[in-house]
Order: C-alpha cells, then structure tokens, then sequence
C-alpha cells in the first residue's frame, strides 16, 4: 500500500538538503538522505532516499528504499522499496523489490519489480494500481 | 600542578566575591597552581611552556567560551589537559562538559575524569564550538566527490559541538564528524525553508564573487577560501558526569 511517508520524519534523516542549495557531483552517502533542493550528478546510500516536492533531480539514484514525490531524470534502482507520490515526475528507468504508486504521477522509462522486468510499463503500473485498490 | 588562565574580565568589582569563592576552594582541594591574568601583553604558549617544564599536567580556564577558545590554540600546542571553571551561566561548553558554574566546578576539576574530543581545523588554526558564515554570498562547499552551492540570503554553520537546548540536541564531539547546516536567513519563504545538514569531516569553503568572512568560535575571523576539517589530535578535557556526550 501506498505510504505517505512525507519530509515529517525529518528528524531521522542523516542528511538533508534543503531547497536553497543546489548540489552537484557524485554524493555517496550514508544512512538516510531527503533532498528538497537541486541534485546534478550520481547519488547514492545504504538507507531510505526522500526526494521532496519542489527537490529536481538529474542523477542516478542508488539507495537501499526511497520516496519520490519530486522531480526525477535518471535511472532509479532500490534493493528495497519504492514509494511514488502523485506529485512525482520519474524520467528514467526504476529497479525495486516493490514498488507502489499514488494516482497521478508521471513515469516514462522501465520498471523492473522483483525479477520482472516490464517492456510495457504502463501495464505493471495498472496492474499494481488495481492490486492496491484490491481489484 | 595546575596553570590558571584567568580572563581579564574578572578585574571586574562584579566578579570578586565569585572569585573568592573560587580560589577558597581551590585551596580546600589542594590545586594549586600558577595564574596568568590574561592580558593583550601576556603570551599564553610561553606560560604554559614554562609552567609544563616546571611539571603543570593540567591548563584551567577561568573566563567564558571565548576565553576557553581563545586559550585552546596554545593548549593543544603544547599537548595538556584543559579544564574549565565558568563564570558565564549560560556557557555552552560547560553544559557539554557537564561542568557546573563558577566555585561548582572546582570539585568536578578535582574528580578529573578526562576524556578525549574532536577538534577541528581551520586554515590550521584550531577551534572547539563553530565556524560560522553569516551571510553567504555564492558560496561553495567542496565536500569528498561534489560541490554544494549556496546562493546568497543564508547562513552557513560548521559545527563541531554544539547543545541547543531547545532541541535537547548535540553535535557529537566524539563522532569525527561535523555538521554543516545551512538556513535561509531572508525573504518570506525563510520560515517554511528547510534546512540543510550534512556531515563530513573535510569541507573547502569558497565563494565565487569576493572574499567573505568565516568567523570561528565568536572570537576570530577568516576569508575564505578556508579549509575546514577534524584535526588529528584531540583535545583532552576534564568533564562531568553531567556531559552531553
């Protein structure tokens, strides 16, 4: 099911980039990470990634799970879950062991769930849409 | 045997009874020592040089933050404990040391439990609490693979240690790590503006446009380009059991 983990568990996060700063390079961090701001470059951690509302994202993404309510231009892989928010905007390719989906975000790219990978996108999405809406 | 740095504010009349009662008890626990009034003319390294070739393990600081920070580049010069004797009740070292106010404190020099902390490093010269960036003016943070860009309109604060109360949150000063947050400081959106934090302990600090001003512990000052990280050596302070850490 879909988790509205949004920036209130901010206080967990190890790393936070706020929305007055723009990063740019290769951040390899650890633990967990929110972004609200602008990342150019390669991103990767172990823990949770929580990409904010107004964050703008052009990187890969390496992370153990992550919330995407932002925007996204790269490839995504998770060794865990993924949670899309209807504001989110994924331009790239997502790998995850699960994923779920608010209505109304827009993905372009392939997804690849557990050990499908989709040529057809759309489909999976639908797919898990009605699971979640226990059609 | 112990060196005493006393700050030059305690000439002040406001000071003397808390004085008295200071010396009072450092004479009950048997610690005495030699004293430096602290004054632009006196050379702090060259008392404490000749105070350790006369055998002084321990450097005490009777003053505030300042004072401590001030007396920290010559204590880690030349190697020897610090403590901490407080006469400002809002001294946030002291409650990161878990050291009382004023004559307080004297017991928690004598219990002498010493523990080692993070020091950092700025343009080699050393410092304690912060490094602070008032007013950015695009500034760039070098930091490991990748740069962090902060326009103007926010403050930029290096923390080594810190305690804010409010938060009942610490900078760890054992962790080699600091803690690099920035927040906006103008404009209508500033209350709702996230902060940023990231730790490390390396960070180039530059700024494209002119030279700007970091200021270290409230007592000095530096332009940059500053390189700021964890010195190798630690400092070796008496705390209490109170300690934050």
């Amino acid at each position: 099911m879909f988790k509205k983990e949004g920036p209130q568990n901010i206080k967990n996060m190890e790393t936070i980039i706020g929305e007055s700063v723009i990063l740019e390079g290769e951040f390899n961090g650890h633990g967990n990470i929110v972004i609200e701001g602008k990342l150019t470059g390669n991103l990767s951690t172990d823990g949770h990634v929580l990409i904010g509302e107004r964050a703008e994202i052009t990187a890969n993404i390496k992370a153990g799970s992550a919330f995407i309510s932002g925007k996204v231009i790269g490839n995504i892989t998770l060794s865990d879950s993924i949670d899309i928010a209807k504001t989110a905007n994924i331009q790239g390719d997502i790998k995850a062991n699960s994923i779920a989906v608010e209505s109304g975000c827009q993905i372009n790219g392939r997804i690849s769930i557990g050990s499908k990978i989709s040529e057809t996108p759309k489909k999976i999405l639908k797919q898990e849409i009605l699971k979640e809406r226990g059609e | 045997m112990y060196l005493y740095i006393y700050d030059s504010c305690l000439k002040d009349k406001k000071y003397e009874n808390l004085l008295t009662k200071i010396e009072a008890r450092i004479i009950d626990l048997d610690m005495k020592g030699e004293v430096l009034r602290m004054n632009l003319l006196k050379n702090i390294s060259q008392f404490l040089k000749d105070g350790i070739k006369k055998g002084a393990h321990t450097v005490i600081v009777i003053g505030d933050d300042k004072t401590f920070s001030t007396v920290l580049e010559s204590a880690m010069l030349e190697n020897i404990v610090m403590g901490y004797i407080p006469i400002d009740k809002k001294s946030k070292f002291a409650q990161i040391f878990g050291i009382p106010y004023g004559d307080l404190a004297c017991a928690i020099i004598g219990g002498r439990i010493v523990e080692k902390i993070d020091i950092g490093k700025i343009n080699n010269k050393f410092f304690l609490g912060s490094v602070l960036i008032e007013n950015s003016h695009n500034t760039e943070l070098k930091i490991d693979e990748f740069k962090v860009r902060v326009g103007r309109g926010n403050k930029i604060i290096i923390k080594n240690i810190d305690f804010e109360e409010e938060n009942f949150s610490i900078s760890n000063p054992t962790d080699g790590l600091f803690e690099i947050f920035i927040e906006k400081t103008g404009g209508f959106m500033s209350k709702n503006s996230k902060h940023t934090l990231i730790k490390t302990n390396e960070v180039m600090v530059t700024s494209k446009d002119s030279s700007i001003p970091l200021v270290f512990d409230d007592v000095q000052t530096i332009n940059t380009p500053a390189q700021i990280s964890t010195a190798k050596e630690k400092l070796n302070i008496i705390v209490g059991s109170n300690r934050k850490f």
